[in-house]
């Protein structure tokens, strides 16, 4: 499924943030996360990997804390 | 109560749905018949419908909006969805048999149908259907769908096997998967022309573990509706879709 699960990465912990992502807008501090319903999410922390083919996921790293 | 229809394509999956739910309205059930092919866009036809719905993808602003609206739709953010819930045009009916339509495929070269697969498994989960209600689900053809995770909302799955090799190994994978989500899984022969046959089917699917609820028998007379899109709402094949439904019930 092309829409991914997104998590953020805090040291070695992983938490997902958001399911069905179907887009991603980068800023600086942060990307906003958009669902296929229209939820939308700001969150401070950075790309890590996206994955489109096996997993589908997005790895954010936490910049909070960083 | 939610029964996806499953099965190789081509093996009558849209035929026995739309006898399915002939067969449920005139046991006063109140009939959602939920088109989640991408594909085949005659089933209205085939339920006596005039037209056919809007397809839900139009609330989420269009396959093609994704990107600029994404969703404003207050129907699929909430909790559950009833059938009164779903706004007019998006569903069209007649005398208790209604229809939605998810999405179709419309042009070439427009991408994948990942969000339908997306749409199409959240409607399913938040569906609620009522005591004298049943939504009976034309699924697209083959297992990319269990895959998706769409029949994860689903009460019972049938699957539809031909007289093929093929149909009856995809009916072990949608056996295989089905089963892997706890669902409970049944088959109905279709199109089966002899008794030899019949008896060839049932040794094969009886050796996959895979329980037979029904024979529709091949019927020249839906054959031929078939090729004007209707269906044949009479005769042997829509009688024994009638005991099939009995089975699910």
């Amino acid at each position: 499924m092309c829409l991914s699960t997104a998590y953020v990465y805090d040291g070695n912990e992983r938490r997902e943030i958001m399911k069905d992502v179907a887009r991603i807008e980068a800023e600086p501090g942060g990307v906003w996360l958009i669902d296929f319903f229209g939820k939308k999410i700001f969150v401070e922390a950075a790309i890590q990997t996206v994955d489109l083919v096996d997993e589908h996921f997005v790895a954010l790293k936490n910049l909070k804390h960083s | 109560m939610k029964i996806s229809v499953c099965g190789k394509g081509g093996s009558g999956k849209s035929t026995v749905v739309a006898l399915l739910a002939q067969q449920a309205l005139e046991r006063d059930l109140r009939v959602l018949v939920v088109d989640s092919d991408e594909s085949n866009s005659g089933l209205f036809r085939m339920l006596g419908l005039e037209n056919p719905p809007v397809p839900l993808m139009e609330l989420v602003g269009g396959k093609a909006n994704l990107k600029e609206g994404l969703s404003k739709s207050s129907l699929l953010n909430s909790a559950e969805i009833h059938l009164k819930d779903i706004p007019s045009g998006f569903l069209q009916g007649r005398d208790g048999l209604y229809q939605v339509s998810i999405g179709k495929i419309l042009q070439a070269m427009e991408g994948c149908a990942c969000p339908m697969g997306v749409l199409s498994r959240e409607f399913l989960k938040k569906l609620r259907m009522g005591a004298d209600e049943v939504a009976i689900i034309d699924m697209e053809a083959g297992v990319e769908h269990f895959g998706r995770g769409i029949d994860e909302g689903i009460d019972k799955v049938l699957i539809v096997v031909e007289p093929s090799l093929e149909s009856m190994a995809v009916a072990e994978k949608i056996k295989g998967f089905a089963s892997g989500m706890n669902k409970k899984v049944s088959a109905v022969l279709n199109k089966t022309p002899s008794e030899a046959v019949v008896k060839r089917l049932k040794e094969n699917l009886d050796r996959k573990g895979i329980k037979i609820i029904g024979v529709i028998p091949n019927d020249p007379m839906v054959s031929e509706a078939c090729l004007e899109g209707r269906i044949y709402a009479q005769g042997i094949a829509y009688a024994a879709a009638g005991r099939v439904l009995d089975r699910l019930l």
